[in-house]
């Protein structure tokens, strides 16, 4: 603030592996979405490198290998604001292939479609956002991750601005991707969706801690 | 799906606030469409009118002329081999030519002298029809003659001759009844008396003779010298020259009228131009959030920059085509205003108005490339604040 900076993460080191779920906590202001968001490519530390695999996604001129990462093997769902308010639920779901002037191919579109059916959503493919309760933007955001296949998903406080029962659904739905095989890093401040992880680490000041 | 289909969802989802946007950005159009063809008719018919304040191309005979000089005693250059041109003919071959559209008025004269009450004059024929075409500057006390036995008298000969309207005068052994006297025009027409040209051929024993042909021509659109270039083949045996003065000083007139016409349209094109970029530099600040969804999912920034781009061409081409349907409509009522619905009619082109609206679009286009190009640069992270 007032052109201060302020050291959010601090000799943070930790390996994730293949297939894994992880939970990061902490308390408020301790640097957990900052570091969600260092692993998920949309910040770039100013110290540090990070991986995957064995690619170095904070390389200076990375800068389209990872739009190619956040288009393929990446997927990012939020607390909130996670949709185009403006697209139906189908568009929402297809986001991620209509980035060019090509029409999006037909079995894709149909993936699309029994995807959210899966979700319990099949019959809401034309609805707006807005039509929607809370917890079904969320398995929207999650059907995207699963139709374009990403092998991770990187999740900001999934179950933040829902309520229990919803919450749950939620998170039965990622337990589900887990078993499934995608390697799922969760940031959450509720620690019975903490334990259900199969690691939680623990940040306190930008620092590991646990 | 692709992804037009963002740009046309939020326009939809925005129909008021784009429609608004579509209904400012048309008016623009309107006035521009409605002002380029007024200009584009205010130019034909400024010059038709200003083509009745005098002629712009003489057609003469060709002379030769011989400087004569004996004995230390200079005469000065004596022209000879000097025959009249035949009217009809020469009315026809100028008629005649390619840009026939583009000649205005061909008044033929017949220049002589003849004795008024015993007083040596200076007389010129002419067709009244053609004359007044190319005269309406004259002031006439009186009417034109309208019987071969009358006489229009210019300023200073109604002086010298001591005549007023009715009065006869002796001309050739024959009463001449003067019909008319031109108010001085500070030119060679106050010192000239003018009567029928038929009378004059008749009382000068010249048939179809005529001393020389005045044309006005409309030059928008043509140099003046195709025109005298076609007149000269048709008549190889005078001489055609151009008045670039008078050319001059009505094309600057006219030019005059198209510059202010598209100065104004600049104008008003600046500033629809600046409203959609102004308009799309909100979007990009109020859809930061959707920019930061659209990056976190792998879109480049060239992806974003098209989408916004996209949208702002979109206002442009459907303004772009309303306007146009608008000004061509506005232009019948702005040309009744101004007085010259009766010969002119505004003409609708359908190849016109699509190249209006791919214009218009282009001009969104590039009134959205900064507002485009500051919502491509946003990084994750900065658009992660508004998320």
């Amino acid at each position: 603030m007032g052109g201060t900076r302020t050291q959010v993460l601090r000799d943070v080191s930790i390996d994730i592996e293949q297939g894994e779920f992880l939970s990061i906590v902490g308390r408020s202001g301790s640097g957990k979405t900052t570091l969600l968001n260092v692993l998920s490519t949309l910040v770039k530390p100013d110290k540090g490198e990070v991986y995957y695999g064995k690619r170095l996604l904070t390389a200076p001129s990375s800068s389209s290998s990872l739009n190619s990462l956040r288009k393929s093997d990446f997927a990012v769902i939020f607390q909130f604001h996670h949709l185009l308010p403006y697209l139906s639920v189908l568009q929402n779901t297809l986001l991620p292939f209509m980035r060019s002037f090509r029409p999006v191919p037909g079995e894709i579109v149909a993936k699309a479609r029994k995807t959210l059916e899966r979700i319990g959503l099949g019959d809401k493919c034309d609805r707006l956002p807005g039509n929607l309760s809370g917890g079904e933007q969320q398995r929207v955001a999650i059907a995207r991750a699963m139709v374009k296949s990403a092998r991770v998903l990187f999740a900001d406080e999934p179950t933040g601005s829902l309520d229990k029962a919803t919450g749950e659904e939620i998170m039965n739905l990622l337990a589900e991707l887990h078993r499934e095989g995608m390697t799922i890093i969760m940031v959450t401040h509720e620690p019975q969706y903490a334990r259900q992880a199969q690691r939680t680490v623990e940040l306190s000041d930008g620092r590991v801690v646990h | 799906m692709n992804i037009l289909s963002i740009p046309l969802a939020n326009i939809k989802r925005k129909m008021a606030k784009t429609s608004l946007l579509v209904l400012v950005f048309a008016l623009g159009v309107m006035s521009i469409v409605t002002l380029h063809q007024i200009s584009l008719v205010v130019g034909e018919s400024l010059e038709k009118k200003l083509s009745t304040y005098g002629a712009n191309i003489i057609v003469s005979p060709r002379t030769e002329s011989l400087s004569v000089s004996y004995g230390g005693f200079h005469m000065g250059d004596m022209l000879y081999d000097v025959d009249d041109l035949r009217e009809e003919a020469t009315v026809r071959s100028i008629q005649s030519i390619d840009l026939t559209e583009r000649i205005s008025v061909i008044a033929p004269k017949l220049v002589g002298t003849i004795d008024i009450d015993d007083m040596p004059v200076a007389v010129v024929g002419v067709r009244w029809q053609q004359e007044l075409g190319i005269k309406s500057y004259w002031a006439i006390e009186g009417t034109i003659p309208e019987r071969d036995n009358q006489i229009l008298l210019g300023a200073n000969d109604a002086r010298t001759l001591s005549a007023t309207t009715g009065s006869l005068l002796t001309v050739f052994g024959s009463r001449y009844e003067v019909s008319g006297i031109i108010g001085e025009t500070g030119g060679d027409d106050d010192q000239v008396v003018f009567m029928e040209l038929g009378t004059l051929q008749s009382v000068l024993n010249k048939p179809d003779g005529v001393s020389f042909v005045e044309v006005a021509a409309l030059c928008s659109g043509c140099p003046i010298d195709d025109i005298v270039g076609q007149i000269q083949v048709n008549l190889p045996g005078a001489e055609i020259k151009a008045l670039q003065n008078i050319v001059n000083q009505r094309m600057e007139s006219i030019h005059f009228v198209q510059n202010l016409a598209l100065f104004i349209s600049i104008i008003i094109l600046i500033t629809a131009a600046t409203m959609v970029a102004l308009s799309m530099l909100s979007a990009v600040n109020e859809r930061k959030k959707d920019i930061g969804i659209l990056r976190s999912l792998g879109y480049a920034k060239h992806q974003v920059f098209i989408i916004f781009c996209v949208e702002a061409g979109i206002i442009g081409v459907v303004s772009g085509v309303v306007g146009y349907l608008a000004g061509y409509g506005a232009s019948f009522k702005a040309l009744e205003l101004l007085a010259l619905a009766e010969d002119f009619q505004p003409v609708f082109s359908g190849l016109n108005m699509v190249l209006t609206a791919l214009a218009f679009g282009g001009v969104t286009i590039l009134a959205a490339l900064y507002p485009a190009w500051k919502g491509a640069v946003i990084e994750p992270s900065e658009a992660l604040v508004a998320l």
